[in-house]
């Protein structure tokens, strides 16, 4: 599904991630930890465009995305993804968060929404069926006519998951999805992921400096620091890999 | 049938409001209620830009400027020339210049494309700059064709434009307008508005949704353009310059950013209130016009920075909240 194929990424003299490879398969939950700093974000960003690596090739769905344009990710490559600081439209209502991300089912232009012809009120209101029944899988159907913004924090995570869901991905993005969050939250995000993955069919990476977290969701994981990738195997693995270890706790408390 | 019934009652207030005006009404209000009308369409479509869509464009009247010098070349030169001169049916006269809008409109829209594909690519305020730029350079360009009248102005231009007409357009502009941005596909721009990463990550391209705005609202610009042309029957560039489009903007900020009734009101509001200053002129000798404007357009902003609808539209009063979804 994914496959990031020796990638690097210079700034100016910097290296933010270097000779990097990460493969998601179909259906797979994968999870990429590492301290602060160690370019997770930077390669979430690689792999969805806003970034051009200095080498190396990225494939989604067997396309390389060199060739698309930042927004044809979601699109063509079928990739959809959140944002460690939550990106919604904060203005818009629940609704319309997921009506803007279901772009691809509008089969009307602009004549049929001026004149408003017959067909304009079938498809909107399909569209807007459609999505309110997706918001009512996640609970959020009783808030749908509130601003985005007026929403709590966990609602608003949950709500851009919606939004990225929206766009029918094969494979989904999140970024940090429980950063901010308290145990019990927490807890309520890891089955909400599992749920996604079972109900929506598809591969899911997660990034996330919380240990724990990742450990109980992840099938395999890859470990970076300073922009490389020092460890990749199972929970069980990455848990005695001492230079895992190392990364996390330091030098010295490994003797 | 509803579609009937809307066609069939709007022609029918047009209609109705229109013979009214020009039977009842004296001359001078008249033309302050056409230019109220033209203010309409420039300020609901400016707002599609600047408040929708968030950016910023400063040049406005620099499309209008396209737009009526487009008319009146067409009507007054291209026109004749085919044979299409000097007394004619009214039913001829206003085809003609329903045909004379459309194409001023579009080439204001395609100007407003070539325009806006090179400066919306980029972000902040790069908009606002290629634009204020642009209206001088349209200007400055018509300022020096001698065929259009250069500096002296576009003189017997036919009177083809009235209040049926402004009347007409400023109502259809008005729920076109309205309809786009409460369609889906319309909410499109709001989005680029409230976060444009975002917009990208689910799939759509920021860039190709701005020119979208950008050439809506300079195509009804121009038409605006060519209403005003043809109700004047005189073109000026220096009508065209920096302040007009500062005008609308104050027109665009002062009704509320991203609210089409907000629009209505300031343009029907700051036009009305500039004519009415004009009579001070003369008790005081000086123009102080523009000191009472400007002083309105301060308290309001200091007292309503989000403007006078801030967001929110008349209809909203209506229906205070919509049905569900699922049953609308």
């Amino acid at each position: 599904m994914l496959e990031v194929d020796h990638v690097s990424i210079e700034f100016g003299g910097l290296k933010a991630v270097q000779d990097v490879y990460l493969k998601v398969n179909d259906n797979e939950l994968v999870g990429l930890i590492g301290p602060n700093g160690a370019g997770k974000t930077t390669l979430f960003n690689l792999i969805t465009r806003i970034y051009r690596p200095t080498s190396g090739r990225i494939k989604i769905d067997g396309h390389n995305i060199r060739e698309f344009h930042a927004f044809d990710i979601a699109n063509k490559c079928h990739a959809a993804r959140t944002f460690q600081n939550i990106r919604l439209f904060r203005d818009l209502s629940v609704l319309d968060n997921v009506l803007v991300a279901s772009h691809l089912k509008i089969d009307y232009g602009f004549w049929t929404v001026a004149l408003h012809t017959q067909k304009f009120f079938d498809s909107e209101k399909r569209i807007r069926g459609e999505a309110f029944e997706l918001l009512k899988i996640f609970n959020l159907h009783e808030k749908y006519d509130e601003l985005a913004k007026n929403l709590p924090y966990g609602d608003q995570r949950k709500l851009e998951i919606v939004r990225a869901l929206a766009t029918k991905p094969k494979i989904l993005f999140l970024d940090e999805p429980a950063a901010g969050m308290n145990e019990s939250e927490t807890a309520e995000l890891l089955n909400l992921i599992r749920f996604i993955r079972e109900k929506f069919k598809l591969a899911i990476l997660v990034i996330e400096h919380d240990m724990k977290f990742i450990m109980g969701l992840c099938e395999r994981i890859y470990v970076l620091d300073h922009g490389q990738l020092i460890a990749e195997g199972t929970p069980k693995e990455i848990q005695n890999n001492p230079k895992v270890i190392r990364a996390y706790l330091g030098e010295e408390t490994i003797t | 049938m509803k579609q009937l019934i809307q066609w069939g009652s709007f022609i029918l207030v047009v209609a109705i409001f229109g013979w009214l005006l020009t039977e009842f009404v004296p001359d001078y209000y008249q033309t302050i209620i056409a230019i109220c009308g033209i203010n309409v369409i420039l300020a609901v479509s400016l707002n599609l830009v600047n408040g929708f869509t968030g950016q910023f464009s400063m040049g406005h009247a620099g499309f209008m400027a396209v737009g009526a010098y487009m008319s009146a070349t067409l009507s007054t030169l291209l026109l004749p020339a085919l044979g299409f001169s000097g007394e004619m049916n009214v039913f001829t006269q206003n085809l003609l210049f329903f045909g004379v809008l459309i194409v001023s409109g579009l080439s204001a829209g395609l100007i407003g494309f070539l325009v806006g594909v090179p400066s919306l690519r980029l972000k902040g305020d790069y908009l606002a700059i290629v634009t204020l730029g642009f209206g001088e350079i349209i200007r400055t360009s018509i300022l020096n064709i001698e065929a259009i009248g250069g500096a002296r102005g576009f003189i017997g231009i036919p009177q083809w434009s009235n209040l049926y007409w402004v009347l007409g357009l400023s109502i259809l502009s008005t729920v076109i307008i309205a309809r786009v941005v409460t369609s889906i596909p319309g909410k499109q721009f709001m989005a680029v508005r409230d976060d444009e990463t975002a917009t990208t990550s689910i799939g759509l391209s920021t860039t190709r949704i701005k020119v979208r705005a950008f050439v809506l609202a300079s195509f009804f610009a121009g038409v605006a353009g060519a209403l005003f042309a043809h109700y004047y029957s005189y073109l000026n560039p220096s009508t065209f310059n920096f302040n007009y489009s500062f005008q609308i903007i104050a027109m665009v900020v002062l009704g509320g950013m991203g609210s089409l009734s907000g629009s209505v009101t300031a343009a029907i509001l700051l036009t009305v209130l500039l004519e009415a200053l004009r009579p001070l002129q003369d008790y005081t000798g000086v123009d102080l016009r523009m000191v009472i404007y400007s002083l309105v357009l301060i308290v309001l902003m200091l007292t309503r920075p989000q403007g006078i609808f801030g967001r929110s539209e008349v209809t909203d009063f209506f229906k205070k909240r919509r049905s569900r979804p699922h049953n609308a």
